[in-house]
Formats: structure tokens, sequence, C-alpha cells
């Protein structure tokens, strides 16, 4: 039996290794991210061209790398307009993009017309709210965002002639190094002064939000 | 120890401990720092993680057969990495490989000391596996 309890404890020796292994590693890569936070404004973190919000008197960033195609951003939403709405003076959130499926470059023109109007969080309200109808799997039909925007209270002639001259393709591209610089592969991705939020959960963002704001 | 067993019981540990650390080394690559696994690295990972359970099991249940179940494991795996190796070496062209989606088989992950990648660690791992049952099971 002396081989059994060998064999648990070189077990017991992987497991605690990994676990080590895995910690010194996400210490390292956000130790190494705030050091981008501190530089170069944000970079990159933070772009100029960046649809961003909040007064951010305690100069806390939030990024979130996002994509209103994606079933979790819109799942997720409400989560972070909460936490946001909470500590809208002490933050600022920064939308960044990842244009995983099939017409989220359609509805990313689409939310960047809107925001010429300031209406790009009602826009995304819109979409969040009928995506099941728009973005249907297999079935896509994101020409009906033509009729449920309107709901935004958006001025639509306005909405078409800037969706029509927005050329988004150097921003699409930019969001997406950063975020391959990042690690991020997914939506929703969020990162607060540069700490990656390892859990999609209220209580996760809430705690690391605050941690950030009461340091 | 068990006096019918072929392969000795500190080689089996040694090739548990060898299928253990590339089984967990793979998933970190992937879950921790967010490699994206290529065709060739899943055909690898699908010889070397069984490994891992059958050699504990091994251990703890002793048998004389770990030889015969171990080993097409390991030399299938083997084959893979070596093909995989071949194609990082340019020794193979791109165009034969059988990648069709999201990553090439020849991205180059990690570099250290200019010439350890990722399917050589594989290569390593499997080729280790293969001489201690090989010599293991001679030498009892």
């Amino acid at each position: 039996m002396k081989n059994k309890k060998v064999v648990i404890f070189t077990l017991l020796l992987l497991v605690v290794g990994f676990i080590a292994a895995i910690t010194v590693y996400q210490n390292s890569v956000d130790s190494k991210n705030q050091e981008l936070m501190a530089g170069k404004n944000g970079a990159p973190f933070v772009r100029n061209h960046s649809p961003s919000f909040g007064e951010n008197k305690d100069n806390v960033i939030i990024t979130e790398f996002l994509d209103p195609e994606c079933e979790a951003c819109s799942a997720f939403h409400p989560i972070i307009k909460e936490v946001f709405n909470d500590y809208k003076l002490e933050t600022k959130l920064v939308i960044r993009y990842l244009a995983n499926h099939q017409n989220s470059k359609f509805a990313v023109r689409l939310l960047e017309a809107a925001r010429v109007q300031n209406k790009y969080n009602e826009a995304l309200e819109i979409m969040f709210k009928y995506q099941e109808k728009w973005a249907k799997h297999h079935n896509t039909k994101p020409e009906l965002l033509w009729e449920f925007l309107p709901e935004a209270g958006l001025d639509m002639a306005k909405l078409k002639a800037d969706f029509e001259n927005n050329d988004i393709d150097e921003m699409l591209s930019l969001d997406r190094k950063d975020a391959s610089t990042l690690g991020v592969r997914g939506t929703p991705s969020f990162f607060v002064n540069g700490k990656k939020l390892r859990e999609l959960s209220h209580k996760a963002l809430l705690d690391l939000v605050e941690s950030e704001i009461y340091k | 120890m068990n006096s019918s067993r072929v392969i000795s019981t500190t080689v089996i540990l040694l090739c548990f401990l060898v299928a253990s650390v590339a089984t967990l080394g793979s998933l970190f690559f992937s879950e921790i720092m967010n490699f994206v696994p290529c065709s060739m690295c899943w055909y690898q990972r699908i010889f070397m993680y069984p490994l891992v359970l059958i050699f504990l099991i091994n251990l703890l249940y002793p048998d004389d057969k770990l030889f015969k179940y171990s080993m097409p494991l390991v030399t299938t795996g083997l084959f893979f990495s070596i093909y995989h190796n071949l194609l990082m070496f340019d020794i193979i062209p791109e165009s034969v490989v059988p990648c069709v989606s999201g990553v090439p088989c020849s991205t180059e992950y990690i570099n250290w000391f200019g010439f350890v990648t990722i399917p050589l660690l594989s290569f390593i791992a499997y080729f280790m596996l293969f001489i201690f049952l090989v010599l293991g099971r001679r030498r009892y």
C-alpha cells in the first residue's frame, strides 16, 4: 500500500503545481497589463476612436470587448449597465468591438451611425432587445434592424446617411489587433484598469470595479 | 512488488508523470494562455489524455498488461507528433497540412531558446513514454 500513497501524493503535487502555475501566470499577465494601461494613453485598452461613457473622476477605466450579435453580450448587458450606472461618476466605460459573427460588422456600423446622434446606448439596447429576431441562428435577418431602430428615438434618415458614409474598417482592425495583444478572443470580455474580469457574473464585476475605486 | 508485473512501478510512475505534465501543460497553453489548438494538436491530445488515467489505474490496481494497452496510444501519438514536427521544420510543405479550420498547424506559439516549440514538447513527451515503456519492460 506504500505505492498508493506515493501515487496519491504525486497526484496532489501535480494539481497543486498546476494551480500555482495558473496563479503565477495570471498575476504576471495582470501586472504586465497594468503597466500597459499606465503608458501610452491607456493603449491597447483605450483608443480615441472608441465610444466611451462616464465622468471618470476616480480614473477607473472599464474596457468592454463587445459584439452586438453575440448572445452572451446581450445576456450580460443588464449587468454591466447596472454596475456602470452605479459608478458612472467614478468610472469610464470604453467599448471595443470584436466583430465575430456574420452580421456583426453591419450592426457595428449602425451603432456608430447612432453614436453620431448621441443615441448609442439606446440603439445598443434595441439591438439586444430584438437580437433573437434579427440574429437568429442560421437565419439572420440584419435588415430587420432598420425596422427596430426607430424605437430608439433615432432620426432614421440621418442614420441611413451616416451608416452609408461611415468607414469602420480601420477601427475594427485596430480593435481586433488590441484584442489579440490582450489575449481576448471572445465577447464579452472586460478589463478594469487592465485587470481582466475572469468570471462573468454581477458579483465578480462589481467586486473588481469597487476594488479599483476604493483602492 | 507484484511478481507478475512486466514494467516496474517506478517506470510506470515516471510515465504517469510525463503524461500528466503533457496533459496539464497542453491545457495550460489552451485554457490559460488562450492559444488555439490546431487540428494536429488535437490528435496528439486525444492519444495523450487517456494515458494519464491508464497509468494511474495501473499504479493503483497493478496488472501485467500495461504494455499492451498503453503502447498503441503512445505509438499513434508519437506518429502524429513526428509528422507535426516535420511540418514545423518545413520538411513537409504547409500545403499538405490537413488543417481546415482556424489555426494553421505550423503556427509557432512559443519558441524557447530558439528551438523549443509546442510540437517539440509533445514529441519529447511521446518519445519519453515510448522509451520508458520499451526499456522498462526489458530491464525487469
